[in-house]
């Protein structure tokens, strides 16, 4: 659907990842900040103290005082599948200071779906970004198979 | 642990005081996968095969908070997920063996 983002061997290249890793938080970041918002992590993304680089996620940061969260899942370029996908998700126990609403973003990396997840991050963060409103937004890339 | 989309709401959940072992966390991932149909098995195979794995290659446990999608990329929703919202999970149970010596 798109030219992959240039970065396809994150996966396998640590320096790459951390450039992805970057590009994503700071996508969030700056579109926060157009908003007058900050952003700051809410998942645990190093584990028995080595950074875990898998893409599951490989970010999830959520606007500071409030409970609105996005999870970015990456996928293996060379894999066949989907490229893109979205749903939203709560994360932990609702109700409780922990909990985040979440908008769970998964996709190949491409520069489309960089263009559409800018588009849906926006809209969630500044309330706009509805059931009914995500299901459009999906609509020209969801197939299913049988 | 979530099976989600298709019409799939199915969940299993710890908690306890003692971190989760990974034969636990197995288990328990068996158990969701035994309150799925046969239609809902086959959608979601791979990905219960990816969680599976997910557990038993972590090293030294996960620690909370940490969310992992194992997503069904042809058939939209349907996904399996693993959320650790507290302490520490999937950690390898140690046997110790004492040798006596007489």
């Amino acid at each position: 659907m798109s030219t992959l983002y240039p970065y396809v061997d994150f996966l396998e290249n640590e320096e790459t990842y951390l450039i992805v890793q970057e590009v994503w938080s700071d996508l969030i970041g700056r579109i926060a900040a157009v908003h007058g918002l900050e952003t700051v992590g809410y998942m645990n993304l190093s584990q028995n103290g080595n950074p875990v680089r898998d893409g599951n996620p490989v970010v999830a940061d959520k606007i500071r005082g409030t409970q609105k969260g996005i999870r970015v899942v990456l996928i293996d370029p060379i894999d066949d599948s989907g490229s893109f996908s979205a749903w939203f998700n709560n994360f932990g126990v609702k109700g409780s200071d922990e909990a985040v609403e979440e908008l769970v973003l998964d996709m190949k990396m491409s520069h489309a779906t960089l263009g559409i997840s800018s588009i849906l991050i926006e809209l969630w963060m500044t309330d706009r970004l509805t059931d009914e409103a995500l299901d459009d937004w999906l609509r020209p890339w969801s197939f299913e198979e049988e | 642990m979530q099976a989600q989309g298709g019409g799939i709401e199915e969940s299993e959940s710890w908690s306890q005081d003692k971190p989760l072992t990974k034969s636990s966390g197995l288990a328990l991932l068996e158990n969701l996968w035994n309150k799925l149909s046969k239609r809902a098995q086959k959608d979601r195979k791979e990905q219960f095969d990816s969680a599976r794995r997910f557990i038993e290659n972590v090293d030294g446990g996960v620690d909370a908070p940490l969310g992992k999608s194992f997503v069904n990329r042809k058939k939209r929703g349907v996904r399996v997920d693993i959320e650790v919202l507290a302490g520490t999970a999937f950690v390898l149970a140690i046997c110790l063996i004492y040798f006596l010596k007489a």
